[in-house]
């Protein structure tokens, strides 16, 4: 049965990057309604299943309930939902398990970090819900449905539609690893708090395996000193604090900052870099783990990182196959 | 725009915020063991589990501040600064209460301290922080107001109309929302349709943000940013805190109901805002085990110190005392 | 025309509250008005027209039609020192209103120990006689002075209008002032400046042996039409305006009850639970042995405020119905 999977983000645009910067808001009826629509289009591509997280808020379930056909399966996967990260890490991982084809995220940066982790190689589309994010697609998610759904069900093969993205593999003491998708940083600190981060002169260092001029976030400031596109190997390496540059970067939506920069470099696939503590280690801009005085961090970016499927080559080769066309 | 210094937080702060929460727990285990020994007469709307939210907002503010507050508000008069002596004598109904022994628990206050005022009517209070928010940009003094809400008020008209209204007058408001998932013994899904109080912001025309309720310095991070921002004159905005009340709706009784399972209370207490801090403080070596605990012996001692206080305090008169304060006189 | 009554400066009822605002808010930085439509266009009785383009947005505030919002931005804003008028358009709002007078306002003070200071003034308008039917004429007058804590007047002209506003504004409890809608355009004496009319006190306005006719608000004219049509049988009565309602000059109607033996009540709102059931009980208990008849009440049938013109005449009383009353309480014997 070809199955599609969808998990989103209940917290998602939610958090307090709404009170520091200028991001939007993005309530439980809109997200539903665009969950809806990404559905429609999984459907209308002919899969045979929707597989979903039933998150906290039921978002997923209620935008399937107004949808329901005779001739197509809605199930959510069993599991306890805790109303954190882990929900969307064991969900993925349940989707593996049952051969799901492609999944549809909807959410942030963290929501796709919290897939990776429980699904490495996932055939994904990450579609954004309104807080600007590095790592999802800002797009109509009608035509990400579509797109995931061309995919599930082999219609494109999805090595000739999807790039694996990068990771930055994090190796923390006690033989515990992470990941980040987009960048690592240090910033100064002891506590995780509200998890974003808002104070430029509180970051210390910071690895960034996508740098794209064209997004918001911390990555954007390495984006100033050295582009890295998602699809280029390598990363980059930025040591924050006086030096004798500075940079203006828009690290959250309309929120332009002037950083100190000691000093950049780039950095290839597979190369080690040691963090050390203390501080506090923020993933894809939000802070999540203390790291001790004298404690380290290795951080390596990796091209083994989830399938992402690029909707606009998947929507082209349908099209160059009249996939959409019938003759009467 | 946003405060700095942000995620580096001075060993003051942290030790204040601590403080006042530990304060909140220790007055309300005792005050719930009197109320059950039935030497508090009376209702009693405990604040345990929830302390983060009034220490976490309380901490952001300035002491000239004002807040509003809820039938749950002994939290909110302690970390604005509410004395454990008077507090107690007014639960137990004495002439030397801060309220003279006329409004008791649920509606214990200190106008003084910019306490407006724990209020018995749902939602009653959020007008008032409108009021007062009013004020303080008439008189262009500064100051905010802070406005704690639960997320069963959200539902009440009075709440709509002082949202809208603090908007509309784009008033120094901080809505501080104390989402417990449950509005009295109903669980907030049988009565809301939506999940977060915070979507609710938008509609009036303010931000809206989600914290963690239980950790103290993300409610604290929020809040500063959110005072700076009426202070600045920026306009409200509304902090929704996902926290727990401990004990029911009323009394001192945890587990054993029919509107919320022993397991998902146990969860939540697994997830105690004091326990979280002090490990988090001791991870960060600001304060020790051994610090926390005789801190806790510190603040315990001035409660029952409170207590002996209240219960060596007269009743107020009937004879004399019934029918002052009704009004106030024409000097 | 006598000299002293050209002298006499004639103004409208609805003018002299305006003018009171206007004199208030120049007097005292701490006045400020609030409420639906009061700010540029002046309320829907034009009763505080041009206020909001001598005192600007900021003293002047348009609010949202959210009458528990209204009395609560005034509780805050007293709390916090200020000296808020705030406006119920109409006296049946109040019911909207209700948790924040009753329950958050009145008690404020005395709940938290005495500390709470409010010098809150809510005015409204009350009455019917304009066609506005069951929602918008009623007089709640009774609903008020229920609740410990609150102060509530109703001026019958222009001149208390006038007195009364500046005590009430002045005073630092929650006071409600009540305009009758109908007697907005009536005329009457009002000395420049500002004066007070002391809360609680109430005015003898025509002193008489036979009866003693309490009438508040727009009654009180309409008594005064019934006297000078009982004058004409020989019947000479006594006419109290109470002003407040709370708290009540019981010491003035007791005083006037010793004398006429006699009492009639006279009020618009519904008879059943109305203010004329309080006042007839408190002269009861102060001056039982010197009454000559039952204390009769005339007021309004047990019904809502009817729309139609044959309807609502027949509701509010008048002139006649209450000399009516008063030919009832007179023609039992002693």
């Amino acid at each position: 049965m070809t199955t599609v999977g969808i998990i989103a983000s209940p917290t998602a645009g939610k958090d307090v990057r709404r009170l520091v910067g200028h991001a939007g808001s993005t309530g439980d009826v809109d997200k539903i309604a665009i969950i809806r629509r990404a559905a429609l289009g999984a459907i209308e591509s002919g899969v045979e299943k929707i597989l979903f997280l039933d998150d906290t808020r039921h978002l997923i379930q209620r935008a399937l309930e107004k949808i329901s056909k005779s001739n197509i399966s809605m199930e959510p996967i069993t599991q306890a939902v805790m109303g954190t990260g882990r929900d969307s890490q064991k969900a993925a991982a349940a989707m593996k398990e049952a051969g799901v084809g492609s999944v549809i995220v909807f959410g942030g940066d963290g929501t796709n970090r919290d897939v990776a982790k429980g699904w490495i190689d996932a055939p994904m589309v990450p579609l954004s819900v309104g807080t600007n994010n590095v790592f999802p697609f800002h797009m109509e998610s009608t035509i990400g449905g579509i797109a995931a759904g061309l995919v599930a069900r082999g219609i494109v093969p999805l090595n000739e539609v999807a790039e694996r993205a990068k990771i930055i593999r994090v190796d923390l003491a006690g033989g515990h690893n992470d990941l980040a998708l987009v960048d690592l940083v240090l910033v100064e600190g002891d506590f995780i708090g509200s998890r974003a981060i808002w104070d430029v002169t509180n970051l210390k260092e910071g690895i960034f395996a996508i740098a794209e001029p064209t997004a918001v976030g911390l990555s954007s400031i390495a984006a100033t000193l050295q582009t890295i596109g998602r699809d280029e190997d390598g990363g980059v390496y930025v040591q924050m604090g006086l030096g004798n540059q500075t940079v203006r970067a828009p690290i959250a939506p309309g929120s332009f900052e002037t950083v100190q920069i000691r000093s950049h470099r780039k950095l290839v696939l597979n190369e080690p870099v040691t963090i050390t503590g203390p501080g506090v280690l923020a993933f894809d801009g939000e802070r999540d783990y203390i790291l001790s005085e004298d404690e380290n961090a290795i951080a390596t970016i990796l091209r083994e990182g989830p399938w992402v499927i690029n909707t606009q080559k998947a929507m082209d080769l349908a099209n160059l196959n009249n996939y959409f066309v019938s003759s009467n | 725009m946003a405060t700095k210094e942000q995620t580096k937080i001075s060993k003051e702060v942290l030790f204040d915020l601590h403080r006042r929460m530990v304060r909140i727990r220790l007055l309300e285990e005792a005050a719930g063991r009197l109320a059950s020994e039935a030497r508090i007469p009376g209702f009693i709307h405990l604040y345990v589990g929830e302390e983060a939210v009034a220490a976490g907002g309380c901490v952001a503010l300035k002491p000239e501040d004002q807040i509003t507050s809820t039938h749950r508000g002994h939290g909110h008069l302690v970390a604005k600064g509410g004395q454990f002596k008077p507090m107690m004598a007014e639960f137990m109904g004495k002439a030397t209460g801060y309220c003279k022994g006329k409004g008791g628990s649920m509606h214990i206050s200190d106008l003084d301290l910019g306490m407006l005022g724990a209020n018995g009517i749902v939602g009653g209070g959020v007008p008032h922080a409108v009021g007062a928010a009013f004020a303080n940009k008439y008189k262009n003094n500064g100051l905010i107001t802070m406005a704690f809400f639960g997320d069963g008020s959200t539902n009440i008209g009075a709440f709509h109309e002082a949202a809208n209204m603090a908007c509309a007058l784009h008033l120094p408001v901080v809505f501080m929302c104390e989402n417990n998932e449950y509005a009295e013994y109903t669980a907030r899904d049988r009565v809301m349709a939506i999940t977060d109080v915070a979507d609710r912001a938008v509609a009036y025309g303010m931000p809206g943000v989600i914290v963690d309720g239980m950790d103290v310095v993300a409610v604290y991070e929020a809040a500063r940013v959110a005072v700076e921002r009426a202070r600045n004159g920026e306009g409200p905005s509304m902090i929704e805190c996902k926290t727990y009340r401990f004990y029911n709706h009323a009394g001192v009784d945890a587990f054993g109901t029919p509107y919320r399972s022993d397991e998902e209370v146990r969860e939540w207490m697994e997830r105690d805002p004091i326990k979280l801090f002090e490990a988090q403080l001791a991870k960060a070596k600001v304060l020790s085990e051994e610090q926390a605990k005789e801190i806790h012996a510190e603040i315990q001692a001035e409660v029952d110190e409170a207590i002996e206080f209240a219960e060596a305090s007269p009743m107020p008169d009937p004879s004399s005392d019934m029918l002052t304060d009704v009004y106030t006189e024409v000097s | 025309m006598t000299v002293a009554e050209t002298e006499e400066r004639i103004i409208r009822y609805n003018n002299a509250f305006t003018e009171t605002l206007a004199e208030l808010l120049r007097e005292d930085p701490d006045v400020f008005i609030a409420g639906e439509d009061v700010g540029r266009y002046g309320g829907v009785f034009q009763s505080f027209a041009g206020l909001n383009a001598e005192f600007g947005d900021e003293r002047v505030v348009d609010t949202p039609i959210a009458e528990q919002a209204i009395i609560g931005l005034g509780i805050g804003a007293a709390a916090m020192g200020l000296r808020p008028i705030v406006d119920l358009m109409f006296m049946d709002f109040v019911m909207v209103a209700m948790d924040q007078i009753a329950n958050q306002a009145a008690k404020m003070k005395y709940m938290y120990g005495g500390k709470a200071k409010l010098p809150l003034t809510i005015t409204t308008t009350a009455g019917a006689g304009l066609g506005a039917a069951a929602q918008h004429s009623q007089s709640l007058e009774a609903w008020l002075i229920h609740v410990p804590g609150l102060k509530v007047v109703y001026p019958s002209n222009p001149y208390d209008v006038k007195g009364l506003l500046v005590s009430c504004v002045r005073d630092d409890n929650p006071t409600i002032f009540t305009l009758h809608k109908k007697m907005l355009g009536s005329k009457g004496h009002v000395p420049e400046g500002l004066y007070e009319i002391p809360l609680g006190e109430a005015n003898v306005v025509r002193e008489g042996t036979d009866a003693t006719v309490i009438a508040i608000g727009m009654m009180v004219g309409e008594a005064e039409k019934a006297a000078e049509m009982l004058a004409e049988e020989g019947i000479n009565i006594e006419i109290i305006d109470p002003r407040t309602l709370l708290p009540f000059d019981i010491d003035t109607v007791v005083q006037s009850a010793k004398k006429t033996n006699r009492i009639v009540i006279v009020h618009e709102a519904v008879r059943n639970g109305g203010i004329g059931a309080e006042i007839a009980a408190q002269i009861q208990e102060e001056a039982f042995d010197y009454l000559d008849a039952p204390i009769a009440r005339v007021a309004a049938p047990f019904s809502p405020v009817p729309f139609s013109p044959a309807l609502e005449n027949a509701y509010v009383p008048n002139a006649e119905r209450i000399a009516e009353g008063v030919r009832g309480v007179l023609h039992r014997s002693s």
